[in-house]
């Protein structure tokens, strides 16, 4: 997964702190780690953005494993979304939020309601055919590399839950984290103005 | 040896009465704090209703027997729950905070306004 | 059958989805929603046209029987409440969007149109859950979504309200999960149908404890007395819309929850004692906290729980008329809730807060206005020939036809309680509707009628007197509603029905 790819310089513009970045035939095509981290707590640190940078993709693996083992192993489209959000979680402790969003594939919402409407959808279709709500149909197949492989219509129902979990654990990270950071900033400087006032004796009595 | 002992009951027992006396309080951190243990409290009472929880769930112990799925599966969705809440009720607390430099739970003005009205006119 | 039962909730969801989607286009999203909430309309009737001779219909999913599936139910009971809830839930979804149009609303209608249409799957799973942890969920899901609608446009008064709101649900639903829990270790089965079968054969004491505790879970979401006191802190706090579809649903699912378990569950155990003592300290209580408020929303607030008080009363009576009388009366209230916070709503245009102590004169200032409130008002004090009349007679019947000291102690509280309903509503009358209007009031309104807002404020109107015209039509059908909801007291009183509907073979 690229995750430090074309999005990243997008999201540098403003925040591109200090020089220049080097351009033409100067600039790297991909940088392996971010130069615009702000860690959302204390110094940035080396260790964590090289430990996030390689477990990320390890973990986006484990979680897709988990959702397709989900049907009869432990597992499942709730705990595989789950461990798929802890890589974006990772990622935004360890870059702040400005990373957070760079690394987002679309808005978590739009990830929410789409796995909304796979998860109803696949709750409703059986009854359109006659069967009872969230009935499942099974295939099974030989597949050349994997073996025999077998498919549960209810496979799509987790991967509908995965999505939601992914969507509403990146909209309360993305919610509470980045957005209560920028609020918080603001109200500091709103104490710091009213202290002003009143160390002057302009405020009002 | 595989019955609940009476160590997870006397848990429970303590979630509980931490759990309330902490939701009593005024700092809205401690409520927080107090509705957790609360939910914990309740999963594992969820828990206890299972003879035999200590056996792995649906893949089978050593004799092939294995715990009630239910209950876990119930205590499962109510974290869910319980988890998703807590993390709102967080950001209000968080909110409160920001609004009032305490994160006391304040008074309603309406309320004391009509508590005043039982007390004495002026007896001046 | 099986898709009717699960359009209610799975279309609102499938249509939280889409409108979460249409963020970017609110007349899309508001057009999506409403078409949604009409979709559970035509359902619902379907449901109460299949249902109203008294049979019940389960649906298992997943095709799993009955004992470990999950198990959706139908019975009169559902279906009429269902259709009620989704009527009211579509109008006051208009109102909302009129005022989104007219833009004197600071919600975000982005957030509003998803969260709104979550919180109307959590209620019709409510109504139509067949299992004790489903209900647990619908009213969870429910409730989240209620937890977030009451912060929309926050300030500094609603987040302390929803702060206090979600930390009493909360422990109501902790509560509730405990009971599910001992319920499970009783009986091995958390399905209402099993359950109830089952609980015959455990001791009389336990299953004594078992009714209180789902009475206390449900209590406090229906704010009954010793458990009211978040009720008027919280919901007249909250923007209109959001207060009128709580004030009118929300208690009502948590009166809902009562009947079913204190029926099915417990029918055979008599905490009609307590109950009835409940009802008592409900109507007087809350209607002497009503009389000494000042502002119109906390009014209502207080008489909304003094009027569950007439609806615990029925419970308490324990019979086939008692029930009927509730269910007619759980339909009038939610009518009647629901206009008279929307009419509080329009109240807000004019002078931007209820509170009594500034405003005069608001005959003058919108004639329509004062209709709106009059009708909806005497309705609530159950003056003839309003369908809150119809109700309160057919409590009082029932509860003479019982008789008893206690009961005619609750007859006479109920009494009581209407006239003091009554006297509340002549103050919020005489103090805001009467008199020379304030000058800013005027302003107010003239400034208004300049507005380029203009078709917006129209429809909020318009939904305001559909309300009305729904309270009204809730007295002309008096008739037929009664015969529901005596068809209805039956089943539940009997149970045999839905034993037999979700459990064709009989308990494992």
């Amino acid at each position: 997964m690229n995750i430090d790819g074309e999005r990243q310089r997008e999201s540098r513009g403003p925040e591109g702190s200090g020089g220049a970045p080097p351009e033409g035939w100067e600039a790297p095509r991909e940088r392996w780690l971010s130069t615009v981290v702000r860690p959302a707590f204390g110094p940035r640190s080396v260790l964590l953005e090289v430990a996030a940078r390689l477990l990320i993709p390890a973990i986006l693996v484990l979680s897709v494993f988990l959702l397709v083992s989900g049907h009869d192993k432990p597992g499942g489209g709730f705990a595989g979304g789950l461990v798929a959000s802890m890589a974006y979680v990772l990622r935004y402790v360890a870059g702040g939020r400005h990373e957070l969003a760079a690394g987002m594939p679309t808005r978590p919402e739009r990830v929410l309601a789409l796995g909304m409407l796979v998860a109803c959808g696949t709750a409703v279709l059986p009854l359109l055919f006659g069967a009872p709500l969230l009935k499942t149909f099974s295939y099974e197949a030989a597949l050349p590399v994997f073996g025999d492989v077998k498919f549960a219509s209810f496979l799509v129902f987790e991967i509908g839950v995965f999505l939601i979990v992914v969507g509403l654990v990146l909209s309360v990270v993305s919610a509470l984290g980045a957005r209560m950071e920028a609020e918080e900033e603001e109200a500091k400087a709103g104490r710091e103005r009213a202290r002003r006032l009143r160390r002057t004796g302009g405020g009002p009595r | 040896m595989s019955t609940p002992g009476l160590l997870l009951v006397a848990a429970v027992a303590v979630l509980y009465s931490g759990g309330f006396y902490l939701l009593l309080q005024r700092s809205l951190m401690r409520v927080v704090f107090g509705i957790i243990m609360l939910g914990h409290a309740a999963n594992l009472s969820l828990m206890l209703t299972d003879e035999a929880i200590t056996l792995p769930p649906l893949l089978g112990g050593p004799n092939g027997e294995i715990s009630d799925p239910l209950p876990q599966a119930m205590a499962l969705t109510a974290i869910v729950i319980t988890f998703g809440v807590t993390t709102f009720l967080l950001a209000l607390a968080y909110r409160v905070w920001l609004g009032d430099n305490n994160d006391e739970v304040p008074d309603d003005l309406e309320d004391r306004r009509i508590g005043r009205l039982s007390e004495p006119e002026d007896s001046s | 059958m099986n898709l009717l039962i699960a359009v209610p909730f799975v279309v609102p969801l499938l249509g939280a989805a889409a409108t979460l989607l249409l963020r970017r286009a609110p007349r899309a999203q508001q057009v999506a929603s409403a078409v949604t909430l009409a979709v559970v309309i035509a359902d619902s009737t379907l449901l109460l046209a299949a249902t109203a001779d008294g049979t019940v219909v389960a649906s298992q999913a997943g095709g799993w029987a009955a004992p470990l599936g999950i198990t959706l139910v139908v019975d009169p009971l559902a279906a009429l409440l269902l259709l009620v809830s989704s009527v009211v839930l579509l109008i006051v979804l208009l109102y909302a969007i009129g005022q989104d149009i007219s833009g004197l609303s600071r919600a975000v209608p982005q957030v509003f149109h998803p969260i709104y249409l979550v919180l109307t799957a959590g209620v019709c799973l409510s109504f139509l859950s067949g299992d004790l942890f489903n209900l647990f969920v619908g009213f969870e899901i429910m409730l989240t979504a209620s937890y977030a609608l009451i912060t929309q446009a926050p300030t500094r008064a609603r987040v302390r309200a929803s702060m206090i709101y979600t930390v009493v649900g909360l422990t109501s639903s902790i509560f509730f999960l405990t009971g599910i829990a001992l319920v499970y270790a009783l009986t091995g089965t958390v399905n209402l149908a099993d359950v109830a079968e089952k609980l015959g054969a455990a001791p009389a004491g336990l299953r004594m404890v078992l009714a209180l505790l789902f009475l206390v879970v449900f209590g406090i979401k229906a704010a009954i007395v010793p458990m009211h006191f978040w009720l008027p802190d919280s919901y007249p706090v909250a923007i209109t819309r959001i207060s009128a579809i709580f004030a009118a649903l929300l208690t009502k699912v948590a009166v809902y929850a009562i009947i079913r378990t204190q029926t099915l569950l417990f029918g055979r155990d008599d905490v009609s004692t307590v109950m009835m003592w409940i009802a008592i300290a409900t109507m007087v209580i809350g209607i002497l906290g009503a009389l000494v408020q000042d502002d119109i929303n906390r009014i209502m607030s207080f008489a909304l729980v003094s009027h569950i008080g007439f609806m615990v009363f029925g419970l308490a009576l324990n019979s086939v008329a008692g029930i009927a009388g509730v269910l007619v009366y759980l339909v009038h209230h939610i009518v009647v809730q629901a206009t008279l916070f929307l009419v509080n709503g329009l109240i807000r245009q004019y002078v931007g807060h209820t509170s009594l102590r500034s405003i005069r004169g608001l005959t003058v200032v919108s004639p329509l206005l004062a209709i709106f409130f009059f009708l909806p008002a005497l309705s609530l004090a159950g003056l003839p020939p309003m369908s809150g009349f119809v109700a309160k007679v057919a409590l009082f019947q029932a509860g003479v036809q019982a008789g008893g000291w206690l009961i005619y102690l609750g007859l006479t509280a109920g009494v009581l309680t209407s006239l003091f309903t009554l006297m509340a509503i002549f103050r919020v009358w005489a103090r805001a509707f009467w008199g020379t209007p304030l000058p800013d009031m005027l302003e107010a309104r003239a400034e208004l009628r300049r507005g380029p807002d203009f078709v917006g404020r129209r429809l909020m109107a318009a939904t305001t007197g559909t309300m009305v015209g729904v309270g009204l039509l809730v007295a002309a059908a008096a008739g037929p509603l009664t015969d529901i909801a005596f068809t209805a007291a039956r089943d539940l009183l009997d149970g045999r029905a839905y034993i037999e509907a979700v459990l064709p073979e009989g308990a494992p």
